[in-house]
């Protein structure tokens, strides 16, 4: 009888995998996934607002040449719901983000994957089914 | 209202969950059931019953656990799986999002609760899928969609359907009106309550609304809201401006809010259709979605149709 379930659910999760992702809107149009970035630096500012979230931050390369990258996120809403607010990320803190760029080439990438310099997770967040921070 | 038509309401009307409910709300001071407050309708139940899963209507609660373990495994952002198409769909880390994590504690493998299949009667040839929006490279922001342009997000309603994130909705009553924020975006959908001594009709059937047109009348504990008037850019489930939209809000519990909706537009399913979804109370305030202001990505967007056309062009 498990088994029976396990695989129904199992083919279930195949049907729906291939369902498109959706943020407020369509990242492929605005960055190239041929052209993934690595930018370490340091946080110059944070803005927290909607529709998405942008940090900016400075990047040395080996030469010691700075260069200023927009990093964008999601609604801030929900974090804040989970107890983040303006001061979670301070100028100058150190983080490593995993991305893509902008299509026109300009310095602005998606925050695909963002972390403290350690490795860290930046934020925390719900997907713990034995949690329902925004649930009474 | 003649005899046939109060005869089909009260038929619908016992035919309904939230109408069976043994609570009676407290009351607000001019004597309405009392609505107010800030819920959430967010859900990973999908608004469909999953082909696979045909014959079943509930989960057990063993199912349910196995069910969502797995569609939040599946949903999870932080995964880097599947190419880099895929990769960049995600967008961003999965603490951006708030998709739930639960079943609906009716423990329905669908929204949809009738027809008993659970699926969208859709009429064939209707188109399906999500509005056209993306048919060329966009000159300019009207050739992008509804929720990228911050006008309307497709699940802020009429009706009202969970989404991955910012899923809250405040109730606020007064005499003679039922006003609900939505987070998303936040519209407010300000609702005249009509009755005998006051029956305002629906605006000029030449009057076509983002949000449709409501009038909202009390049967028991239960709010009524029928809506009309509706444009044809929104195109809830790809039906047709002449939609009517019939929501149902019954406080079932001190801490929840049974909401059902019945979609009827013969244009474009062979019968009207109801789904349910049980709002829970959640702690607010809702947050201000201030969208037009920092839409950068619109810019970033229509700056990338731009260089696609230069890499087109070989330049």
């Amino acid at each position: 009888m498990r088994n029976k379930l396990a695989m129904v659910l199992g083919a279930a999760s195949l049907l729906v995998a291939a369902a498109p992702v959706w943020a407020h809107h369509a990242f492929a149009a605005e960055f190239d996934a041929q052209k993934p970035v690595k930018l370490r630096g340091t946080v110059v500012k944070v803005e927290f607002i909607n529709p998405h979230s942008w940090i900016h931050m400075d990047v040395k390369d080996a030469d010691g040449k700075v260069t200023r990258w927009m990093v964008e996120g999601g609604s801030p809403n929900a974090l804040f719901r989970r107890g983040v607010n303006k001061d979670a990320l301070p100028q100058g803190t150190e983080i490593s983000v995993d991305g893509y760029q902008a299509k026109d080439g300009s310095n602005r990438a998606n925050g695909r994957d963002i972390t403290f310099a350690d490795g860290k997770k930046l934020f925390v967040g719900g997907s713990n089914p034995d949690e329902q921070p925004n649930a009474k | 209202m003649n005899g046939k038509v109060i005869a089909l309401a009260i038929v619908f009307f016992a035919g309904t969950v939230a109408a069976q409910s043994k609570y009676n709300p407290p009351r607000t001071p001019d004597g309405q059931p009392d609505l107010q407050g800030v819920w959430t309708n967010v859900t990973i139940t999908p608004l469909e019953r999953p082909a696979n899963l045909a014959d079943k209507a509930f989960f057990t609660q063993a199912e349910a656990r196995q069910y969502e373990k797995e569609t939040v495994d599946r949903n999870n952002a932080d995964r880097r799986d599947g190419g880099a198409q895929a990769d960049l769909g995600r967008a961003y880390n999965d603490a951006w999002y708030d998709r739930g994590t639960r079943v609906v504690e009716t423990l329905r493998t669908s929204l949809v609760i009738d027809p008993p299949d659970g699926r969208i009667p859709r009429k064939a040839g209707a188109p399906a899928g999500p509005p056209a929006g993306f048919n060329r490279p966009p000159e300019g922001p009207e050739d992008r969609s509804l929720p990228e342009r911050c006008i309307l997000w497709p699940t802020a309603g009429p009706p009202m359907m969970p989404s991955f994130y910012n899923n809250n909705y405040q109730i606020v009553q007064a005499p003679g009106y039922f006003l609900i924020l939505v987070e998303m975006i936040h519209d407010a959908r300000i609702i005249p309550l009509v009755g005998p001594l006051d029956n305002r009709p629906h605006v000029d059937a030449s009057i076509r609304q983002w949000m449709g047109d409501s009038r909202g009348h009390w049967e028991g504990n239960t709010l009524v809201v029928e809506t009309t008037n509706f444009n044809d850019k929104t195109r809830f489930q790809r039906a047709s401006q002449s939609m009517k939209l019939v929501e149902r809000f019954t406080r079932t519990a001190p801490d929840t809010l049974m909401y059902e909706f019945t979609v009827d537009d013969p244009s474009a399913f062979t019968k009207p259709w109801t789904a349910q979804i049980p709002m829970k109370r959640t702690e607010g305030p809702i947050l201000e979605y201030a969208c037009n202001e920092g839409n950068y990505a619109m810019e970033g967007m229509l700056a990338g149709a731009r260089a696609d056309e230069k890499k087109a062009a070989g330049r």
